[in-house]
């Protein structure tokens, strides 16, 4: 026993002296980073800068070296690379994010936009910024508004407020300040539910006159409707001092269901903007609010008549869109599976492709229907009603029997479709594998490659049925 | 040490066997890149709609038709998963495609491709890299060379994409952006300015990924029919 225990310390002294001595090493290499810092050339600061991000947290006891090298060095270069670093290094934000605020009021835009975006790593921690990240929407260059916007987005509820203030202030009709307006409605929409607090003000805005509030302030409501964050899952109880929900009453507090209610009862209100902008005389807008109904699936059922006769006369994009909000309604709206077949023969390529897809998600569902289809031969809806049994897959199977009489259709893209289709279905029978065999010498080369793609997924399947048994 | 008879056979024997090594490099009109992110803010419904999307792209009469017009050579084209710095995989290697049969072949290949990474970080970084390394390495020469980088989030790992961006313009690589905005309005901005880059680079914006497919398909025929922007 006694050797054992020997044994067991001389083990532990090796891995504490290991661990030591890497420590060491890293001080070491950081430190002498630190003093290319202070003496190197640019391209060699540069280099350092990049390698002690690198290192990440083990730089983190560098980062008063580093801070003082972003207030004083001379290369716009260097500072954005040590501002880069920061972001990756991460901590000390006490010492870090009144550096990069300080930053942000910089002469040169690289090093604004990159203090702008390195604020984004630090979070709510980065709170104290937001006064400057607000007044830097206005910077004359784009990407540093961008940046600012990108990172305000991020920081949670503790910007909402800032954003909800530039969206209420009347609009002088200054090309600036309908700018902000547009750019915080977007803003909020990238809080996603942290920023429900505002819907009431974005639903005001869906009707504003000018087409590009509306449109954004529809996306916004199509985001913060669309999240599924819970209130518990966005830290709304744990941080009661941050306005993220309107409150309701003090019987609220706590109670995780009425939250939940609460939170239905603001989708209602999102959905019923969104049915309204539908109708909206320009078609971008009519495009977010359809696409914004697609988040919520059964509860956009009322309006499932509407967004068949749109996906019957809207324009392509609108057509696409309303067949992916359709797909999303579940099997309350299986009823338009023949809608969604039709629109196979759709003469955009986008729309067919979309009607393929929410056919996939009908499933086997949407089978009989193909298959009554495929008497129309069709050179637009027959390939698509091959493509899409070959997307369903196994679901198919009640169309192989169909498949194997197009195997002898003479035009060779339906042989090689419907030969993808079976590989696809994955139903190995003797009648199957022949039919195909048969095609091995087709004069087309699409069809034989396509063939004998199908005829190895099909023996694969029968080595592993043959396994399992 | 000195050269024998035996030295001499052995080499010759050896490359009888690896002709590779005598082999010329093939040449095609376009040499592209599709990298696709698959880091952990990509669930799997939307890897397919990628995947999907991709696949339905090259049966479009009017991308084959665009392959077929190139040149006569064709294009040589590869799919790499991408997420964060030390996690990329080029995925089912590089496949020549020069008709319809080819590019159905592809389709099918790329609707089965499996998610080899799960998640993790964003590095576009380590993506450009990887990309730049499998175009550098695969064997293949071509007037143009082109990745194109799909992703839905800024780097959050790895050095900044700026960085490898500007390398790929030294070799002449071209890199595109196709930005998928659901989570980050702002994002295109961002690819904008510091992701895409080289001759006629051109960066696309999907609202979300039920768009991919659409804007995919505009993609590749803007990359293999258009040489110059």
């Amino acid at each position: 026993m006694q050797l054992k225990l020997s044994k067991l310390l001389i083990i532990f002294f090796i891995i504490g002296s290991s661990i030591t001595f890497v420590y060491a090493a890293d001080y070491h290499y950081v430190k002498e980073k630190a003093l290319i810092l202070k003496d190197g050339s640019e391209a060699d600061k540069i280099e350092a800068v990049q390698e002690l991000g690198r290192l990440s947290s083990n730089a983190n006891f560098i980062i008063d070296d580093l801070i003082f090298s972003l207030r004083n060095d001379g290369s716009h270069e260097v500072r954005m690379e040590i501002i880069r670093a920061l972001e990756r290094i991460g901590g000390q934000a006490n010492k870090t994010v009144p550096a990069l605020i300080e930053a942000l009021g910089d002469q040169n835009w690289e090093i604004r936009w990159s203090a702008a975006g390195a604020l984004t790593s630090f979070g709510k921690k980065s709170a104290m910024a937001v006064p400057e990240l607000v007044g830097l929407l206005r910077d004359s260059e784009d990407y540093v508004r961008n940046a600012a916007l990108s990172t305000l987005g991020k920081m949670g509820p503790i910007s909402v407020a800032a954003m909800m203030d530039e969206v209420s202030k009347s609009l002088d009709h200054t090309e600036d300040q309908l700018y902000m307006r547009i750019i915080c409605i977007r803003s909020l929409g990238a809080l996603g539910a942290k920023a429900m607090v505002a819907v009431p003000l974005l639903i005001k805005n869906s009707t504003h006159e000018d087409i590009n509030v509306r449109l954004e302030s529809v996306i916004a409501l199509r985001k913060i409707g669309g999240d599924d964050s819970m209130p518990g899952e966005i830290g709304w109880l744990a941080e009661p001092d941050e306005m993220i929900w309107p409150k309701v009453g003090p019987k609220m507090e706590g109670n995780f269901l009425m939250f939940a209610e609460a939170k239905q009862m603001v989708i209602y209100a999102i959905v019923d903007s969104l049915l309204k902008s539908i109708d909206d005389p320009d078609q971008r807008v009519s495009y977010a609010a359809i696409k914004g109904i697609a988040n919520f699936g059964k509860k956009a059922l009322p309006v499932k008549d509407k967004l068949v006769d749109y996906m019957n006369r809207g324009s392509p994009i609108i057509r696409r869109v309303a067949i992916d909000t359709l797909a999303n309604m579940g099997e309350e709206a299986d009823d338009v599976i023949p809608d969604l077949v039709t629109a196979l023969s759709d003469f955009d390529v986008n729309v067919q492709w979309a009607a393929i897809q929410a056919l996939r998600v009908k499933g086997y569902k949407a089978v009989p229907e193909l298959i009554y289809m495929l008497e129309y031969d069709d050179d637009t809806l027959t390939p698509n009603i091959l493509k899409t049994f070959a997307e369903i897959g196994n679901e198919a199977k009640g169309a192989v029997n169909n498949l194997l009489i197009i195997l002898k259709h003479e035009n060779p893209q339906y042989r090689a479709l419907a030969a993808e289709a079976l590989g696809e279905i994955g139903e190995p029978s003797r009648q199957v594998m022949n039919s195909l065999e048969s095609l091995k010498n087709d004069k087309d080369r699409n069809v034989i490659k396509t063939v004998e793609w199908s005829l190895n997924e099909l023996r694969i399947i029968q080595i592993r049925r043959g396994n399992e048994d | 040490m000195k050269i024998n008879l035996y030295h001499i056979i052995f080499l010759l024997v050896a490359l009888f066997y690896n002709r590779n090594i005598l082999a010329e490099n093939i040449y095609v009109d376009l040499e592209l890149v599709l990298a696709v992110d698959v880091s952990s803010s990509v669930d799997e419904d939307e890897y397919q709609l990628q995947i999907r999307g991709v696949g339905a792209a090259f049966r479009h009469p009017d991308v084959i038709a665009a392959i077929e017009s190139t040149g006569g050579n064709g294009i040589a084209v590869a799919m790499v998963q991408w997420s964060d710095n030390e996690e990329q995989a080029l995925v089912g290697g590089w496949h020549i495609i020069k008709d319809a049969a080819d590019a159905s072949e592809y389709a099918r290949i790329i609707r089965r491709t499996p998610r080899i990474i799960a998640g993790g970080q964003t590095s576009i970084a380590g993506a450009l890299s990887f990309s730049i390394n499998e175009i550098k390495n695969n064997n293949i020469d071509s007037g143009r060379k082109v990745i194109d980088v799909s992703g839905d989030g800024r780097a959050n790992n790895g050095i900044h994409p700026m960085n490898i961006r500007n390398l790929a313009i030294e070799d002449n690589i071209t890199i595109n952006g196709l930005v998928i905005i659901n989570e980050e309005p702002f994002l295109d901005g961002y690819f904008e300015r510091g992701v895409i880059g080289g001759r006629g680079a051109f960066m696309m914006v999907a609202e979300d990924y039920k768009d991919y497919a659409a804007m995919i398909l505009q993609k590749l025929l803007r990359e293999i029919g258009m040489p110059v922007s």
